[in-house]
């Protein structure tokens, strides 16, 4: 997958180009657009039990255009992907951006960036639009007749598969051609809980989205994966159920990066600390006051922002804003000292250019401040393995993969379930519980922190659709971590009635 | 390309079953009282059910002049033929069962011109003005889809429609942010919601008091307003499917005929959808083409469609009751499950009507001792899929009532209860409208507030 797919490239992308750019010429200072030609393919296969429960492909294709007039933005876009469809949608939004600055808009200030021009093709080897469906799904299928052949009475196996690429061209000279992939496997097993009348019990594989070409599927393992499952299962509906209490919890990675995404990803995102999102996503209580001062946890958090980790799901070159894909950090030490920007908040805080977060996911959405890929990094000292955090613990729970969760609108109050519980006694594993919900406060939580594993545990997760914004817009997001060590968390039983 | 052209195309080269759509939105946000955000977007769009005799394939793109719509569906027809049959398959709707061609067109304009701002923003423009006069700071969406939607099948059946999805979510803080009021309203067209009435709610709501109280956690008696009470029953009817039920995945797998005929839930809970419902008339028809993305329930892979099936496309939508003063009517059932497993055939349109009585909301707080009002929720997800025990947070307004007045703010809560218990333990419903949910915001819910006798708040969240 080194090259951006012929037929894209067959557009008239500089006829289009110029659609917006001619009219435009030689506006006033301080204004800007910018053009994306946004082609959004997808297939998603979805298998359960012995049967294909559908074949989906899809393809979205159009034009937005986004200017800003005197300070006021407009936006607009078509499917109509041609020269005559982006002079309309350059009108349309034109006519809003000036109807906007006539009515009192607040004014925009859009921070400088230096102009690109380049092709960017992500990692992946196999495409998978080139790979034929009867082998997707006799992978598919293969690996649910595994788990039944173990035992499981149910079985599901999802795989959705993204090609993003997108043409991106602004007043400030920079033109860009961006491609990537991204798969969702999703698998799960179900038995019959005998114990609780019967319910189906399903249990989820800890498989994450990636950014990668088919090749992560014929070599993942899926088949043993879902025979492992199965056995992880069976011990689960024969455990105990948790009793309430406080516990300390040794975190993998597998759970925990989905706790990174909610309590610090989105509690980051500066639009938020700006209250941009206040009818919807919500705001935060990581205000831009406390930069540099917030104690967000304990020492051993050091949390970074990034658009560049390999197989990451926001790794990207250039953002919708045009800006050029950093690191950085956010959390160092326990202490907050950086957020995730785009070119219109980050001058709000005083800085002098744009960390590169912005994302719109389809062609009919205006570009929004979206999460990065954000990090718990590892002990810098040690490449502790998590057996030694398990060993630390004498009367605590190690939790496994993600489930459910709820969290506030300002990000303080939190609730995370898990997929296995394993009960720690004496620094060593004792058998899995079930029923278990953990419930903090972000600062509590974070505070609580007493150690991090090391280099060799920590592995990247992600989240493939994360919803912000009106309209709503679905963002992938990678985030890497290793395993933590929590003392005393408050653990609630979910069982409810049993 | 013309309007049915894509379509005529896709049943010539043997799609089952295509829907060509041509829609327009616009769409306005704000923030700190001043807009933020903004679009406008037309589309053109096709989606076809490639089916090859008892199996299929689904197939959508946007159009352009140059798509190959032909090409597309062969190539589906050919993949579908690569699959096996698929364990729901079932004849396609003909033109007796389906009503033969039918049309809904109300001849409205799509705001496909260039769009001028007042119908851009419904208003909310005027809003943030009258924010700004009166020292509040106002967040808002305005939002607008129209659509024109043309089905097909190969049998000969044909729809035609109009459908229209309009909301306006208003969320106004106090200049210190120490109080915050939420409202939203949906509507078939923008111009059929009162900003201003919204938005002085919202400030009257602000205004109540200026006193401010922190409370436990603990049972309260609560007045749940259309926005809350709306999120916990979309989130009840999401479990209303016989097949899901009779596979042992949710509430009622266990209960005696699966719930269906039990009284429930309180007598005052009658639950209904009618596609002609003329505050919220939807498709009247069935629709099983999506948006092609996954959707998984926290309990389990369900897959991309749920429980509908793809081979019941077409068949006409009858207004139904789900739940009857209380008792639990017959669930939610595609053809093939109900014909194999003794079930009636029940789709349902996308809509929902909780039916409320002529009592005010300020007549219910008027007839408290003592509970809270709350506005709306946030994150609301289920800590337990089996039993449906719903956790989540109270969000932009939480108020004390003492002898029938409001007499402070109060802090958030994270809330853990029952879906089924809530919705039993409702001893009072107000007025109902067609309200805004602050999880689910893009179907068509009217629900009124309700009075809950014990509703369980389980810690204090410093959200404000």
């Amino acid at each position: 997958m080194a090259e951006i797919h012929g037929d894209f490239q067959q557009l008239p992308l500089d006829a289009i180009h110029d659609a917006v750019a001619a009219p435009l010429d030689g506006r006033g200072a301080g204004d800007y657009w910018d053009l994306r030609v946004h082609r959004d393919k997808r297939q998603a296969i979805h298998v359960r039990d012995t049967f294909v429960e559908s074949v989906n492909d899809t393809q979205a294709e159009g034009i937005g255009v986004r200017v800003l007039h005197d300070g006021a933005w407009g936006f607009a876009s078509t499917t109509d992907v041609s020269p005559d469809g982006a002079r309309r949608a350059l009108g349309r939004a034109l006519g809003i951006a000036k109807q906007l600055r006539r009515s009192g808009s607040d004014r925009v200030e859009f921070l400088p960036e230096p102009a690109h021009q380049a092709t960017w093709v992500a990692n992946g080897r196999v495409d998978p639009f080139t790979v034929p469906l009867e082998s997707k799904i006799e992978l598919m299928l293969g690996t649910l007749h595994a788990a039944i052949d173990a035992g499981a009475k149910f079985g599901e196996f999802h795989c959705e598969q993204v090609q993003e690429t997108k043409f991106f061209a602004n007043s400030d000279g920079s033109r860009t051609l961006q491609q990537r992939v991204r798969l969702d496997p999703v698998m799960d097993v179900g038995l019959l809980d005998e114990t609780r009348g019967g319910r189906v019990e399903m249990i989820r594989a800890d498989t994450m989205p990636v950014a990668q070409g088919w090749e992560y599927m014929t070599e993942h393992g899926f088949a043993q994966e879902a025979v492992e499952l199965v056995s992880h299962l069976r011990e689960k509906l024969a455990s105990p159920s948790i009793e309430s209490g406080r516990y300390d919890l040794v975190i993998d990675p597998s759970n925990l990066w989905l706790v990174i995404h909610e309590s610090i990803g989105h509690a980051t995102e500066l639009d938020r600390a700006l209250g941009y999102e206040a009818n919807y996503a919500g705001t935060t209580f990581v205000t831009p006051d406390r930069l540099g001062e917030l104690r967000y946890g304990s020492p051993a958090m050091h949390v970074t922002g990034d658009r560049t980790v390999p197989n990451g799901l926001a790794t990207i070159a250039f953002d919708d804003d045009g800006v050029a894909a950093q690191e950085w950090d956010i959390i160092a030490d326990g202490v907050l000292v950086g957020y995730q920007t785009d070119r219109q908040v980050a001058g709000r805080i005083g800085l002098d250019r744009s960390n590169g977060c912005a994302f719109a996911d389809r062609w009919n959405k205006f570009p929004l401040e979206r999460m990065p890929n954000v990090s718990l990094q590892p002990d810098p000292h040690r490449d502790t393995p998590i057996a030694d955090l398990i060993g630390a613990v004498s009367d605590g729970i190690y939790i496994v993969g993600e489930k459910s969760m709820s969290i506030d609108q300002q990000r303080y109050n939190f609730h995370f379930t898990g997929q296995r519980f394993y009960r720690i006694r004496n620094g060593k594993i004792a058998g899995q519980v079930r029923d278990v919900g953990y419930q903090s406060r972000t600062p509590d939580f974070w505070g609580a922190l007493e150690a991090v594993s090391g280099e060799s545990t920590w592995r990247l997760q992600a989240a493939f659709s994360c919803s912000k914004g009106e309209p709503d817009q679905e963002a992938p997001v990678s985030h890497g971590c290793p395993a933590g060590l929590f003392r005393q968390i408050n653990v609630v039983n979910t069982g409810m009635g049993h | 390309m013309e309007v049915g052209d894509a379509l005529a195309t896709a049943i010539d080269a043997g799609a089952g079953i295509a829907i060509e759509r041509h829609t327009c939105e616009v769409n306005a946000r704000a923030a700190n009282n001043y807009p933020t955000t903004n679009g406008h977007a037309e589309a053109n769009t096709l989606g076809a059910i490639c089916v090859a005799d008892d199996r299929f394939t689904i197939q959508r793109t946007d159009l352009m002049p140059s798509s190959d719509v032909r090409g597309m569906i062969q190539a589906g027809v050919a993949a579908a033929r690569q699959l096996g049959p698929a364990p729901d398959a079932s004849p396609l709707a003909g033109p007796d069962e389906a009503g033969g061609a039918h049309s809904r067109l109300d001849g409205a304009e799509l705001p496909c011109g260039g769009p001028d701002l007042d119908s851009m923003t419904g208003g909310l423009q005027r809003v943030l003005s009258e924010s700004r006069e009166h020292g509040l700071v106002c967040a808002g969406y305005a939002f607008q889809r129209s659509e024109r939607e043309l089905l097909a099948l190969s049998t000969g059946v044909r729809r035609e429609s109009d459908l229209g999805f309009a909301s306006l979510g208003l969320t106004v803080r106090t200049a210190d942010s120490s109080r915050s009021s939420f409202l939203g309203r949906s509507a078939r067209r923008l111009s059929q919601i009162d900003a201003g009435a919204l938005f002085a709610e919202a400030r009257r709501r602000l205004e109540w008091t200026d006193r401010t109280v922190s409370l436990p956690p603990g049972d309260y008696e609560v007045i749940l307003d259309s926005s809350a009470a709306a999120d916990l029953l979309n989130r009840l009817f999401w479990e209303m499917h016989a097949q899901a039920a009779d596979e042992g995945r949710t509430l009622f797998s266990s209960l005696p005929r699966k719930g269906v005929g039990e009284q429930l839930y309180s007598p005052l809970v009658t639950l209904e959808s009618d596609p002609d419902d003329p505050e919220m008339p939807v498709a009247d028809y069935v629709r099983t083409l999506g948006d092609g993305r996954s959707h998984h329930d926290e309990q389990g892979g369900v897959g991309l469609l749920g429980y509908l099936s793809a081979f019941d496309s077409g068949f006409p939508i009858s207004p139904a009751t789900w739940i009857d003063k209380g008792v639990q009517g017959p669930l939610v059932c595609n053809r093939s499950w109900a014909r194999d497993h003794d079930h009636e055939f029940r789709p349902r349109a996308d809509n929902l009507r909780m039916r409320g009585s002529s009592t005010t909301l300020d007549d219910m707080i008027a007839s408290t001792r003592r509970g809270l009002l709350i506005n709306s929720f946030w994150y609301v997800r289920a800590a337990d899929p089996s039993a449906l025990l719903l956790t989540g947070s109270t969000r932009d307004g939480v108020y004390l009532i003492e002898n029938g007045e409001v007499t402070a703010h109060v802090n958030n809560f994270r809330f853990t209860n029952s879906a089924v218990e809530v919705f039993k333990r409702t001893v009072e419903v107000g007025q109902a409208n067609t309200t805004l949910t602050r999880e689910y915001a893009m179907n068509f819910v009217s629900t009124p507030p309700i009075r809950v006798e014990t509703f369980h708040l389980s810690s204090v969240s410093e959200a404000v």
